[in-house]
């Protein structure tokens, strides 16, 4: 078995793309930063690059088909024993090397990620989004070059595979033909289990159907292929039509069903599960800026909680935990301006989800983060009447009294 | 020239012709669209649809220098000429498909680096990879493109620090190689 294996590999002019395709993983994993805190997102962007591997991969199969399509191995296919199955081993080939080269990205995120202490579920639909949606790549690359027997085919075949996300989206089919490619962290959030089975299934229907076409252009028709072909065709329109009806709420991220956990004491921070790498730094911080802040008589709160969904309304008594995973420091510190936002939401009040922003509460809010980054940095906002204001801003900020604020302003020199 | 024995069955046999329309038609796409955002998968801003023009008019002008005779080449009698002739009809064909989407367009000036530097990748894949140089454009351009979504758009701060003059050498430096060095004939990427 692996014999084959390896020689069909060998064939493939994947083989030769394989170097530029561990390049293309780890240019496109490191290009952004943040995702290693948790798990969900670090296997999402370690996912991102099958946009860029399915079309190269469609494009490398459509050449190797199209070099084999001259008359000679045409005829010499018809008489072997595995007949046009070749062009099968051909795309399952570069399909191999580029799932390998994926996964090579994929186990150094997680490895990343492990070594950060994060937590949660691994995505296990991310991963079988991406398997199939590169299969269906091959498979497009495979019918492309043997139906446009032309040097164009390899390129046309990756610029189909492409645009083919770019195009769903025009016709309200956002996610059909991609997999993973979280930018912002996924603590408390996660994909519709139902969208997320239809475009699985989409991209293992996009597979089949280009193979049985592919069948129907390289070999004798018969009636079980043709039929088999329509069928497919039937299915996969059936389930974009479904897709394009599901409500547009299911396609945003869903809030996830993660137990909640809690990290630290004084103070407390919590949120769902998935984000307990960041609740352990957060904490951390907010702990030293507690002890400083506690000098100038601004109190913190006991907790913060980070939102599991789009909008959160905190328990009583519980500030809003503000993380940018992007700017946690090579150290582990959270953004400066992420801790001083964090203690500048006490409560989350209902006004700041009203009709007319508070604001009054948003200049106090603004002020007091102000003056917090430079009295952590020492840089300025140490004189009494800067601390006599914070603490009037933080008490207006506690009670969602906009009023009780006063008129102190603070603006960073 | 006879055109019927000269010049016609050269523009064939190297794909000039359909190239030439399918820059044409590129050309078209580009001039269109040039006030035209699109938005591609996994990057939070739109991106003109000047960039994809860039790909796309790379990848169909480098096809006329793929080898076509493989073995027999050297035996071409005029082959010496043509394999100097031809990167420069590739540089033509490329800014052909390209230009209509940028001249005149404020602001396309980086788009217009990318596109330049995607043609230098372009001649200088067909000298190492011959029928594979598609791939490296291909790749080359995505792979950017999706790269330059992150904070502080690091390809277009990178392509922006390089003068217009220099991205303008390195073209001629690479057509010159191209010139020299041609196609591989010998490869195991040779077309048949």
């Amino acid at each position: 078995m692996t014999l084959p294996v390896r020689l069909w590999i060998r064939r493939s002019s994947a083989l030769l793309a394989f170097p530029a395709m561990l390049v293309i993983v780890f240019l496109v994993l490191f290009s952004r930063s943040g995702w290693s805190w948790e798990r969900s997102q670090a296997v999402s962007w370690a996912t991102a690059c099958t946009i860029l591997l399915g079309p190269l991969a469609a494009g490398l199969v459509a050449f190797d088909v199209w070099r084999r399509q001259t008359s000679t191995m045409r005829e010499l296919a018809a008489s072997t024993r595995r007949g046009t199955a070749g062009i099968f081993a051909l795309a399952l080939a570069a399909w191999l090397l580029a799932v390998l080269a994926w996964l090579s990205g994929l186990g150094v995120a997680l490895a990343m990620a492990s070594s950060n202490g994060a937590a949660g579920p691994i995505p296990w639909w991310t991963i079988v989004q991406g398997l199939l949606v590169m299969l269906a790549c091959v498979c497009i690359g495979a019918l492309t070059g043997a139906t446009l027997r032309s040097v164009a085919a390899a390129p046309v075949a990756a610029v189909v595979c492409y645009l083919l996300p770019i195009g769903a989206n025009v016709f309200g089919l956002q996610g059909l033909m991609t997999a993973g490619g979280a930018t912002a962290p996924l603590i408390g959030i996660t994909q519709d289990r139902t969208i997320a089975v239809v475009l699985v299934l989409a991209a293992a229907l996009v597979a089949a159907l280009a193979w049985a076409m592919v069948r129907r252009s390289t070999a004798p028709t018969d009636a079980f292929v043709s039929v088999g072909a329509a069928v497919l065709g039937v299915a996969l329109v059936g389930s974009l039509v479904y897709l394009n009806t599901l409500s547009p709420v299911l396609r945003t991220m869903q809030p996830s069903a993660s137990a909640e956990v809690c990290v630290g004491s004084s103070p407390e921070v919590c949120g769902p599960g998935e984000g307990a790498a960041l609740y352990a730094v957060a904490a951390e911080d907010l702990q030293s800026a507690g002890q400083l802040l506690s000098e100038d008589g601004v109190p913190l709160r006991d907790r913060y909680d980070y939102p599991r969904g789009d909008i959160m309304i905190p328990p009583g008594g519980a500030g809003m935990l503000s993380l940018s995973p992007s700017e946690v420091t090579d150290d582990g510190h959270l953004a400066p301006w992420d801790v001083a936002l964090t203690i500048a939401t006490p409560s989350v009040c209902a006004a700041y989800y009203g009709d007319t922003p508070p604001n009054d509460l948003l200049d106090a809010q603004g002020s007091l983060a102000t003056w917090i980054v430079d009295r952590l940095s020492g840089e300025g906002g140490d004189s009494p009447a800067d601390a006599d204001g914070a603490q009037r801003a933080m008490e207006a900020l506690q009670t969602c009294d906009g009023g009780a604020a006063g008129s102190w302003t603070y603006v960073s020199d | 020239m006879d055109l019927r024995l000269g010049l016609r069955p050269v523009l064939k046999a190297h794909r000039w012709d359909t190239c030439l329309v399918v820059a044409l038609a590129t050309g078209l796409v580009g001039f269109l669209s040039r006030a035209t955002l699109v938005q591609l998968p996994f990057l939070q801003d739109t991106v003109p649809v000047r960039l994809l023009v860039a790909v796309v008019a790379v990848v169909v002008a480098v096809t006329p220098l793929y080898p076509v005779f493989t073995e027999l080449t050297p035996s071409l009698v005029r082959e010496r000429t043509l394999q100097w002739v031809r990167p420069l009809g590739t540089v033509g064909l490329a800014s052909l498909a390209y230009a209509p989407s940028a001249v005149g367009v404020s602001g396309a000036g980086t788009d217009t680096s990318f596109f330049l530097a995607l043609l230098c990748a372009g001649l200088l894949a067909i000298v190492v990879t011959g029928h594979l140089a598609w791939a490296v454009v291909l790749a080359l351009g995505f792979t950017m493109m999706l790269v330059d979504s992150a904070p502080g758009a690091p390809v277009a701060t990178a392509l922006d620090r390089v003068a217009f003059g220099l991205w303008g050498c390195a073209v001629l430096i690479t057509m010159l190689v191209a010139g020299v060095r041609g196609a591989p004939r010998r490869s195991r990427t040779s077309g048949s």
